[in-house]
């Protein structure tokens, strides 16, 4: 696990850091297409081109408002992140967290070239624990399986439910040397910081988050 | 001669629409969304200057840039990068970039920066030509 984000304030800096990051990106966008329209506009200004055909114009519109709605997109998921901290303990459904983890933390997980697949449970299941400690646990495993992973690049996540609990499971397809050392030092950061259990299984080369405890 | 450029970005719809506006000014532009990609395009072609984006899926941008200069040192190298810290900066620096911008980039500003970058690299492969031609004398007995 890299020291980037093992304290909840610096787990706080990667999210909020990688999503200015897309903001970014996206303004960059949109602020060459507004400069494509201003070369469009000088180049018939001057009698560059014989006209501006209005597809054209229409399609540089329509590239900037797809990228309004990204930007949009990545400003909600933010704010709902800044709002994580809003209440100590709330009633939690795994499945929407982590799928919104896998969207909010998506810029970063496809740093990796890393393709996380998971699986609707049968039916959703709720339990009391605090939602930003849910997805630091959830930004840890992420994290970490992405760097202990080689070749074809997919982890598949699916969520159990126990008579005691849920947990979630989650399989490395082709792990490195390296994913069992590197997912006992996150088992004991898991540990220290929240009731979550993580129970590791190494001849499968998958490993549970058990949430039995949270309750 | 135009200039000739590879420009290297993930974000595909950037690297259509910048792309664009350099060939509108003249540059000769060829794109590709890896870095990986680029170092294959690399092996093949030439360029004036490489126009990457810093933090890419994949290759780290330290390591691009590393890899990129010893295939080509002459390449000059603009990177740019959504948030230029000091500390990036510096380091990107050492390892040979020629220059940094941050986005949202001024385009004319970019075309100034590749324009130098070109004549940089004439320089450096100017040298590399004289080295070369005083080389071949030295070894001929300076010739007749």
């Amino acid at each position: 696990m890299t020291d980037d984000s093992k304290t909840p304030i610096s787990f706080y800096g990667t999210m909020t850091a990688s999503a200015t990051h897309e903001l970014k990106n996206i303004l960059a966008i949109i602020n060459e297409n507004n400069g494509l329209m201003d070369d469009l506009a000088f180049m018939a200004l001057n009698q560059e081109s014989d006209s501006v055909a209005p597809e054209r114009i229409q399609s540089v519109c329509s590239k900037i408002s797809k990228q309004i709605l990204r930007a949009d997109t990545v400003l909600k998921n933010l704010n709902q992140f800044a709002h994580l901290a809003d209440k100590n303990k709330t009633s939690i459904d795994l499945y929407d967290n982590i799928s919104y983890m896998l969207i909010f933390a998506g810029r970063l997980i496809e740093r990796h070239e890393v393709a996380v697949n998971i699986e609707p449970p049968e039916e959703p299941h709720l339990f009391l624990m605090d939602r930003f400690q849910l997805c630091h646990v959830i930004w840890l495993t992420l994290e970490t399986s992405c760097r202990c992973i080689l070749g074809d690049k997919k982890i598949d996540v699916h969520i159990k439910s126990g008579s005691k609990g849920q947990t979630v499971v989650f399989k490395i397809f082709s792990p490195t040397d390296f994913w069992l050392n590197e997912f006992k030092i996150l088992q004991e950061t898991i540990s220290t910081m929240s009731s979550v259990e993580l129970i590791l299984y190494e001849d499968t080369c998958s490993f549970e988050l058990d949430f039995s405890n949270c309750s | 001669m135009p200039e000739k450029v590879l420009l290297v970005d993930d974000e595909t719809e950037f690297l259509e629409i910048m792309s664009e506006r350099m060939r509108n000014r003249g540059m000769n532009v060829t794109t590709t969304d890896s870095a990986d990609k680029a170092l294959t395009i690399l092996e093949k072609e030439t360029f004036d200057a490489i126009v990457m984006d810093f933090q890419m899926p994949g290759m780290d941008g330290i390591k691009a840039l590393k890899t990129i200069k010893n295939l080509k040192p002459e390449l000059q190298i603009i990177l740019l990068t959504g948030y230029a810290t000091v500390e990036k900066t510096v380091e990107a620096m050492k390892i040979g970039a020629a220059d940094f911008l941050e986005k949202p980039a001024d385009i004319e500003i970019l075309t100034e920066k590749i324009k130098k970058a070109k004549a940089e690299k004439m320089l450096i492969v100017e040298k590399q030509t004289e080295e070369k031609i005083k080389d071949i004398l030295a070894r001929h007995g300076g010739g007749s």
